[in-house]
């Protein structure tokens, strides 16, 4: 049984009707309020690091910059991150720890490892409280940033050596020179605008030599290429202000990526790895003065543009690393390596691709290594690796459903396979949750509609695959070139797409349309080329530059976005790499070309996404993206008439080269755009539009879909994992009349009542554990200005108006959400020596409860849905006999309260009265107290706490109480057996101090003659008005009761 | 569980605190503190007795509730009491000794603090608030600038206190009153976030109070919610109440 899809929702809002969102609807951040994306992770297999930098004092505190999840902090050497820059560019290119102050700490943004993907930084950036806050001091256009140094003796010297664009020349780029603190820039070493900074080394001894290498690179959408002549390793010895090139030993001829390091116990050798025709390692004895070839094992000479990383052991001139495929180290001065990641190329437990290398100087056994899977720590020089699990900077190409209950999301990841993971589960959604479905480099991946035991997924280059969940086998399932037909050209990040309306039928593009009918066994080719087919962008054999690398990743004129419309599944959209949009209309017959019809559209330009409408089948939701030939804007377009004419969707708020762009499927106003820098929401149809921040930094959002009977916003970001936004139910209400309305209440989803999730263990703080949605009702609303004055409170009644509950109210500006358990208030349990199982109230039974929102003086009624969770087995009547005797159980405790203190009131109140007294009268009394206190004494445990042993009535009923409210269906037979017993004890106990009661007549004759106040037993009505908020929750129990039956 | 700045104003007045640029530290602070009923009628509160309702675990469906008393004392006496299925849990500092009993696992003797939870004590003892006298106090304020935070428009206050803690502090810029803090607290010898959100503001005795704290640990949702019911001006507190009992504690607590 699922969660009804439509949105049922009572709701009443005050002075404000619901009408179409016709007014543009100007909108901000704010205007989300606490409506909160939750991170799912995972960091299971965590993401590329791009940047480390450590400082070693009382502890060690660690900085990694991910290439495009942030930059993330550790204050325990390594055992829990937090992520303290997510109010910035997230692509991380260099960290600069101030050698004289660990609190001050550079940041360049723009990761240099320059991959297909790799995303874009704004600038350098400083914080000088360890990370609370961060200054943006300028080099915005720099685009990217490979290394800080700052001055030892003299921290307001800076030097940044930014590496600059890369699908386009700017000037911006070579290595800049502060000398006042990063207020201004000089730019001190430039080549030319195709040319920029790789590396950049200070001497630690006299930081007045530097040595710089200069590179000549380039990517374009189908073509890399490192190295020319602006390539070339520097070096001044006068703080920057000249430089010389230095050549003496090194490669004659063009050269490209250059790594170079300084050994730091001995400045004069100098280590670099020079890619040239023939890359290898050089090394100089004598400040770079001359240069000589000491290796070119494979590790040394492979992707130098992916792998360009020279670390010097700080206490050992002689040892050297070299992270790149594996890491490998040389003990004599770079004369050979060895591997360290176990023998030959096998990496042991550690992830391949490595840009980054800390080692610690106080001890050099001590390292942390970036990878495209996390970092690792290694405490023994390397030799063993501990993966940190608390880096969620996973970089999903794209995201998926299910529709079980709860649904699994799925995805692809950067150089880190297909994963399967759930949307909730108990504790939290720990690594343990994730299940591997693919490996390499993952992009789409689906579960069948009819059997989510079977998956499409798939890895770079267009290999895919059918996966058997339970079993985890996989059949290639991947077309080829039939007779007639060219070689297949697949795209690195091929579109698999599945029909919405006919399962079984799965689409994939290479340069034509692949159909199949029977989920992946055959194809039928169901269109021509729909590419340019242009020659000249078919060079992936020679991409690279100086060293071929032809992994896929340049593969072009391919298709890269296929939508089948909902409406009708001959109407299909297809959007290649190298600009044109075809539609066919006639299930793949005939073909018209539409991206000319494009109105300020630059030809060429990549199709990153297409939605087919969920309303029309003439209308489309398009995004093009410009950035791999340099252009950043954000293209969004929509079409409702068979893309002969296309709105602009672009408008103010938005910014980021485009990814992805969707209509909600209920409310067609409410937009979702995903673009290089975040998730953008638009309420009118896209003429204004707000970036979503609560707890979403500005990241790539790669991809996003809504889940059609959840109705969450699942979203894929390239840099931080898969978020979640829980229900959105409340922002496809928000219209210009509720805008315009001081507050409303909005409507909600119908809440599950979540079982139980059954056990769950201890952690480990150095894991991520994902959040889990609420298991609380949400109750949704909207503020026009923050709430300062007067109440703002939720209060729940039930059929019969009765008040079940008060809940404080969020006060921010734009929507609210608050929880509500769905419980009665917590049992009333008489006081003893530790706590019973007994904190919550029973859970309510499962309808429609009045939701009152109170404003002040304003009042809004609505109402909250709860239903069953969809697992939950158990007939109605076994839930009903559940809540009764939950009940049942919970008044018997608030009897027994009443009942100790009775016993415990009257006991006091003879003890007073004896201290005024002397003699026999005074014995009397004290012998009746003691009496009241061997019965209390069979009520609650008064001695010894926990793990004493004991239990009396409280106990008891406290332990069923627990074991009862924990399972919702049917109680045991021994359940019910044992409240019975219960019962009869209780009211035995009761008519055991009636009958003790029954002397008070006696004592106070005695009383009266001394003058003294009588005895008088506690009442019902004096006990409740004793109990804060006692009134309330009496009234609920009792209103309950009477639903239920009793 | 930090009462802090209580804040405030009578709304006739707030027609007048119009935005304003370019306040100086001291006017923003100075209108602060005539929006919550002016500096000296705060000084003049010689004691005051709290009580509400906490919700440990915000919105969460397991989420549990306990009233709470929070005493106050001239000049620095604090004591805060919670109940928890009938058995109270005292914290409280008499201006030299801060204490506490948590009988929840049947240990029913005071035990003396450690640092750091004193420091906190002490922090909830500044029952007017870190910016009524605060030059007197030995704490410095600083303007960092206007932001907006969480949709609302502020002053963002940077406050150094006597002990060396800071305090950011976010006053509305219509009606200068606080409506979120943010503060870097040594806890078990590790620094922890701690925001608060404060509102539902209202009047008691010439005085505004906030009457809604929501406290949020290392940047989640919030984890407590205090809701207060009642603020009693004056009440009579014994000096009693605040100091450290020799034997057994807490009556209801500890029963015989």
């Amino acid at each position: 049984m699922k969660v009804q899809s439509v949105v049922t929702l009572v709701l009443v809002i005050a002075g404000a009707s619901i009408v179409a969102a016709e007014a543009p609807l100007a909108i901000d951040s704010a205007t989300f309020g606490g409506l909160r994306a939750r991170a799912l992770g995972p960091a299971v297999m965590s993401g590329r690091i791009s940047a480390i930098d450590a400082s070693v004092g009382d502890q060690v505190t660690v900085w990694i910059g991910a290439a495009s999840g942030g930059v993330w902090r550790s204050k325990n050497a390594g055992v829990t991150f937090e992520p303290v820059f997510d109010e910035h560019a997230q692509s991380i290119g260099a960290i600069r720890v101030d050698p004289s102050d660990p609190e001050t700490v550079w940041v360049g943004t723009g990761e240099t490892w320059v991959r297909n993907s790799v995303s874009i930084g704004d600038g350098v950036y400083r914080t000088k409280d360890g990370g609370e806050s961060w200054e943006h001091l300028g080099l915005e256009a720099t685009e990217r940033i490979a290394k800080i140094e700052v001055d030892p003796a003299n921290p307001k010297t800076v030097f940044v050596c930014a590496t600059g664009g890369l699908w386009s020349a700017n000037p911006e780029r070579g290595v800049y020179r502060s000398t006042d603190g990063g207020a201004s820039w000089e730019r001190i070493l430039f080549v030319d605008e195709d040319t920029g900074c790789a590396d950049l080394d200070m001497d630690p001894q006299e930081p007045r030599i530097l040595y710089a290498a200069m590179w000549q690179f380039r990517r374009s959408p189908h073509f890399f290429s490192s190295g020319g002549p602006g390539s070339g390793l520097y070096r001044s010895t006068d703080g920057g202000a000249s430089w010389t090139r230095l050549e003496k030993g090194l490669p004659s001829g063009e050269l490209g990526r250059i790594a170079v390091a300084i050994a730091p116990s001995r400045p004069a050798v100098v280590y670099a790895t020079v890619e040239a025709a023939k890359t290898a390692l050089y090394r100089s004895d004598n400040l770079g003065e001359s240069w000589v070839e000491v290796d070119d094992s494979m590790n040394v000479q492979m992707r130098p543009f992916y792998f360009s990383e020279l670390v010097v052991d700080p206490t050992d001139h002689l040892r050297l690393y070299k992270p790149g495929l594996s890491l490998t180290v040389s003990t004599d001065g770079g004369e050979s390596f060895s591997g360290l990641l176990g023998a030959g190329m096998s990496f042991g437990a550690v992830h391949p691709d490595h840009h980054a290398l800390w080692i610690n100087p106080a001890n050099p056994r001590h390292m942390i290594l970036g990878t495209d899977g996390g970092a690792y720590v290694s405490h023994d020089r390397a030799q063993r690796w501990l993966h940190v699990r608390s880096l969620p900077v996973s970089q999903f190409y794209h995201v998926s459903h299910d529709l079980e209950w709860p649904y699994n999301v799925y995805g692809g990841l950067q150089d880190n396979g297909s994963w399967k993971g759930p949307s909730r589960s108990p504790g939290g959604i720990s690594g343990g949750d994730w299940q591997v479905v693919g490996d390499g480099d993952g992009f789409w991946a689906f579960a069948d509609p009819q059997d989510p035991d079977t998956l499409y997924v798939e890895y770079q280059g267009g290999n895919l695959s059918r996966h058997t969940r339970s079993t985890g086998e996989s059949k290639s399932i991947q077309p080829y070139a039939r007779a007639g037909e060219e070689k297949l050209r697949f795209n690195w990040n091929t579109p698999i797409h599945l029909s919405p309306s006919r399962p079984g039928v799965l689409y994939y593009g290479s340069q034509y349309l692949h159909r199949s009918l029977d989920r992946g066994d055959s194809w039928q080719t169901i269109s021509p080329d729909l590419s340019t087919d242009d020659p000249g962008k078919q060079r992936q054999e020679e991409s690279g530059g100086l060293t071929i690398d032809n992994s896929s990743a340049e593969n072009h004129c391919t298709i890269f976005a296929i939508a089948e419309s909902p409406r009708n599944p001959e109407v299909l959209w297809v959007g290649s790499d190298d600009g044109l949009l075809h539609l066919s209309r006639d299930g793949g017959a005939t073909w018209a070309e539409l991206a000319g019809r494009v109105p300020g559209l630059p030809p060429g330009t990549w199709v990153s996404a297409i939605q087919a409408g969920p309303f029309a089948e003439g209308t489309a939701f398009v995004s093009f993206d410009g950035h791999r030939s340099g252009d950043m804007a954000t293209y969004l377009y929509r079409t409702d008439d068979f893309g002969a004419t296309w709105t602009p969707l672009a408008a103010e708020g938005i910014a980021g080269f485009a990814h992805v762009l969707k209509q909600d499927p209920v409310n067609p106003e409410l937009l979702y755009a995903g673009t290089e820098l975040g998730l953008f929401i638009s309420l009118d149809g896209g003429r204004h539009w707000a970036r979503f921040k609560e707890n979403l930094p500005p990241v790539a959002v790669n991809d996003l879909v809504v889940h059609p009977t959840e109705h969450d916003l699942i979203i894929a970001t390239h840099g931080r994992g898969i978020y979640i936004v829980d229900d959105l139910s409340a922002l496809r209400a928000l219209t210009a009349g509720i805008m315009a309305s001081e507050v409303a209440l909005l409507p909600s989803r119908p809440s599950p009542m979540v079982l139980a999730g059954g056990p769950t263990w201890f952690g480990s703080d150095d894991e991520f554990v994902g959040a889990n949605p609420s298991e609380s009702a949400t109750i949704d609303y909207w503020l026009r200005k923050r709430h300062l004055f007067g109440d703002l409170k939720i209060e729940v009644f039930d059929d019969d108006g009765t008040l079940l509950t008060t809940l404080p109210g969020g006060k921010r500006p734009g929507l609210n959400r608050v929880g509500w358990p769905m419980r009665l208030p917590p049992p009333k349990v008489p006081p003893a020596t530790a706590l019973v199982p007994a904190f919550q109230g029973p859970r309510v039974p499962e309808g429609s409860y009045r939701v009152r929102l109170v404003k002040g003086k304003e009042v809004l009624e609505g109402a909250v849905t709860l239903v069953p969770d969809p697992r939950n087995p158990h007939p109605a009547e076994d839930r009903l006999l559940q809540q009764r005797t939950a009940l049942e159980i919970y008044r018997q405790l608030e009897d027994l309260t009443f009942l100790a203190d009775r016993v415990t009131d009257l006991r006091d109140q003879a003890r007073a009265r004896a201290a005024a007294l002397a003699g026999k009268e005074r014995r009397e009394l004290e012998a009746f107290a003691d009496s009241l206190d061997g019965l209390h004494e069979t009520l609650v445990v008064t001695e010894g706490g926990w793990i004493s042993g004991r239990e009396e009535l409280r106990e008891r009923l406290g332990a069923l109480y627990g074991a009862v409210t924990a399972y919702e269906g049917r109680p045991s037979e021994s359940q019910l057996q044992r409240m019975a017993q219960l019962a009869a004890e209780l009211q035995a106990a009761a008519g055991s101090f009636d009958s003790k009661a029954e002397a008070v007549a006696g004592l106070n004759r005695s009383l009266a003659r001394r003058e003294l106040e009588p005895l008088a037993p506690l009442s019902r009505e004096a006990w409740r008005a004793r109990q804060q908020g006692a009134g309330a929750a009496a009234a609920a129990v009792l209103g309950l009761a009477a639903a239920l039956g009793f | 569980m930090k009462l802090q700045t209580g804040v405030w104003m009578v709304c006739v007045a707030l027609a007048v605190a119009a935005p304003v640029s370019a306040e100086t530290v001291d006017e923003i602070v100075q209108k602060n503190l005539e929006a919550r009923g002016g500096e000296q009628a705060w000084l003049a509160v010689q004691s005051a007795r709290v009580t509400g309702t906490m919700r440990l675990g915000g919105s969460a469906a397991g989420a549990v509730e306990a009233p709470f008393t929070i005493e106050f004392k001239r000049p620095d006496k604090v004591r805060v009491e919670f109940t928890l299925q009938g058995m109270t849990g005292v914290q409280a500092f008499d201006g030299t000794v801060g204490w506490a009993v948590m009988p929840f696992m049947g240990k029913t003797e005071p035990e003396e603090m450690a640092e750091d939870q004193l420091k906190q004590i002490k922090d909830q003892a500044e029952f007017e608030g870190v910016l009524c006298n605060f030059k007197a106090k030995g704490h410095a304020v600083e303007l960092l600038g206007e932001e907006e935070v969480d949709g609302t428009p502020a002053y963002k206050l940077k406050v150094t206190k006597a002990n060396g803690d800071v305090d950011v502090l976010y006053l509305d810029t219509e009606y200068f009153l606080e409506f979120k803090s943010e503060a870097t607290r040594e806890i078990q010898g590790t620094e922890v976030q701690v925001a608060s959100v404060l509102g539902d503001y209202k009047e008691v005795g010439g005085l505004l109070f906030p009457h809604s704290m929501e406290i949020a640990y290392g940047g989640g949702p919030a984890q407590q919610v205090m809701t207060i019911e009642s603020v009693e001006l004056g009440a009579e507190i014994a000096d009693e109440r605040f100091a450290m009992p020799a034997k057994p504690a807490a009556s209801e607590a500890a029963p015989q």
